[in-house]
């Protein structure tokens, strides 16, 4: 398991923007919002823990086209379906290695983001806990949808349709844990939530998703 | 260990590739499948590999003995070739990556990342998997497809060589193997016949 976790790592640094893709995406967006909104600290106060969590959604995103579209094209998906790795095994590591690649930093980036668009201090610490916390949801319901467009061509359309309606418990509770916290009220439920969807998403995620592939291989 | 197939059939969406396909395979035999474009050859190979199911039929085997080298090669281009292998050997829980690049003469291109690979070195690339994975069962795909003459002679030898020791290979292929102990298996006399009665005519060009 930790084999794949590897290999997908080193091919996401040497396929070149594996790791900075998301990244990068998620930079833009933040320096996109004060130019069109405009730099009023009061307006990107009461928007910054809804964009730092739209951001991110967003450019999760933007690699789960490729999460298992490449392995079944080469033959990858078809050799470890014949190796002793079970599927489902095999989709966790996916779901690590796209975690890793793209959840961690942008947990790691929210406090850049949070300075550009005026996020006042009380907010740093909760939206990096909450991309931290919520992120592997949207990489294992990511995974879950890649799953289903994974033997298609053109896939990514169809793949943003099935995820980002899953992902909206994961978005709306991940933003009001840094509202609630910038607005000095409790967001001890909310955080709670968004854990708990992460915890369904990642343990419901790599069966379905070995399901849907050993489908497709047919 | 066997791998036996019982009136196995395969569609492909509406049409029926072949139908009441049977053979049993002990320790050391070696089957050539043979066919025309289209015929089923590779669905054949999937469904006895249990990537695919039949129809209808079924397929005895110990899935944890069966290793599957299909037309696509599993290679990761940008990953050199001792990378690519060093993957597929903690995947089957084996540490003889060297060995298997040694014994298909890749040693020297060990280092190259496989996209720099020719086609040849990149097919006995994945047939390296066989001698990795350890397993007894070789389903392989057009094992010669883009090797060249000495290539073809040594994965010959290999698989003359791994039936010997009580091994079972299954081999799709349209090349002339010379393999005179081996059991022949021609799918196109497994085509099912039109309603006229006529046999169906080969399709092409699809495998």
């Amino acid at each position: 398991m930790i084999a794949l976790v590897i290999r997908d790592l080193k091919l996401a640094m040497r396929s070149g923007g594996g790791f900075g893709h998301a990244l990068a995406f998620f930079f833009a967006v933040a320096l996109l919002v004060p130019l069109a909104v405009g730099s009023d600290s009061a307006i990107l106060v009461s928007v910054a823990s809804g964009m730092i969590w739209v951001a991110a959604l967003l450019a999760s995103l933007l690699s789960l086209d490729r999460l298992f579209s490449i392995d079944f094209e080469d033959g990858s998906l078809e050799a470890i379906a014949v190796s002793p790795l079970p599927l489902e095994i095999a989709v966790c590591s996916k779901i690590c290695a796209h975690w890793i690649a793209t959840g961690l930093p942008l947990a790691a980036a929210a406090p850049v983001v949070g300075l550009l668009l005026h996020l006042p201090g009380e907010g740093y610490f909760w939206a990096v806990a909450s991309l931290l916390v919520g992120t592997p949801a949207l990489s294992a319901l990511g995974a879950f949808g890649a799953s289903l467009t994974a033997g298609m061509k053109r896939g990514g359309l169809l793949l943003s349709v099935l995820v980002v309606p899953m992902s909206i418990p994961t978005l709306v509770f991940g933003a009001k844990s840094i509202a609630l916290a910038v607005a000095g009220a409790s967001n001890t439920t909310a955080f709670l939530l968004l854990a708990a969807t992460t915890l369904t998403a990642v343990a419901i995620a790599p069966f379905a998703a070995a399901r849907a592939l050993a489908d497709s291989l047919r | 260990m066997q791998l036996r197939a019982n009136s196995v059939s395969c569609r492909r969406g509406e049409r029926t590739l072949f139908g009441d396909v049977g053979f049993a395979l002990g320790g050391g035999d070696c089957l050539i499948v043979r066919g025309p474009n289209g015929s089923g050859k590779t669905t054949l190979l999937r469904t006895l590999a249990g990537i695919s199911r039949p129809s209808t039929g079924n397929i005895f085997v110990d899935r944890d003995e069966v290793v599957f080298i299909g037309h696509s090669n599993a290679i990761k281009d940008q990953m050199t070739a001792r990378e690519n292998l060093e993957f597929w050997a903690s995947v089957f829980g084996t540490a003889d990556a060297d060995d298997a690049l040694k014994s298909f003469n890749l040693w020297e291109a060990r280092n190259i990342r496989a996209i720099c690979l020719s086609a040849g070195q990149k097919q006995r690339l994945s047939l390296s998997r066989i001698g990795i994975s350890r397993r007894k069962i070789w389903i392989l795909d057009e094992p010669t497809a883009s090797l060249d003459a000495d290539g073809s002679a040594a994965i010959l030898s290999r698989i003359r060589s791994h039936c010997r020791n009580g091994g079972i290979a299954v081999v799709a292929t349209h090349h002339e193997f010379e393999m005179p102990e081996s059991k022949k298996l021609d799918l196109s006399r497994f085509q099912p016949s039109l309603r006229s009665g006529v046999r169906s005519a080969p399709e092409s060009p699809q495998s």
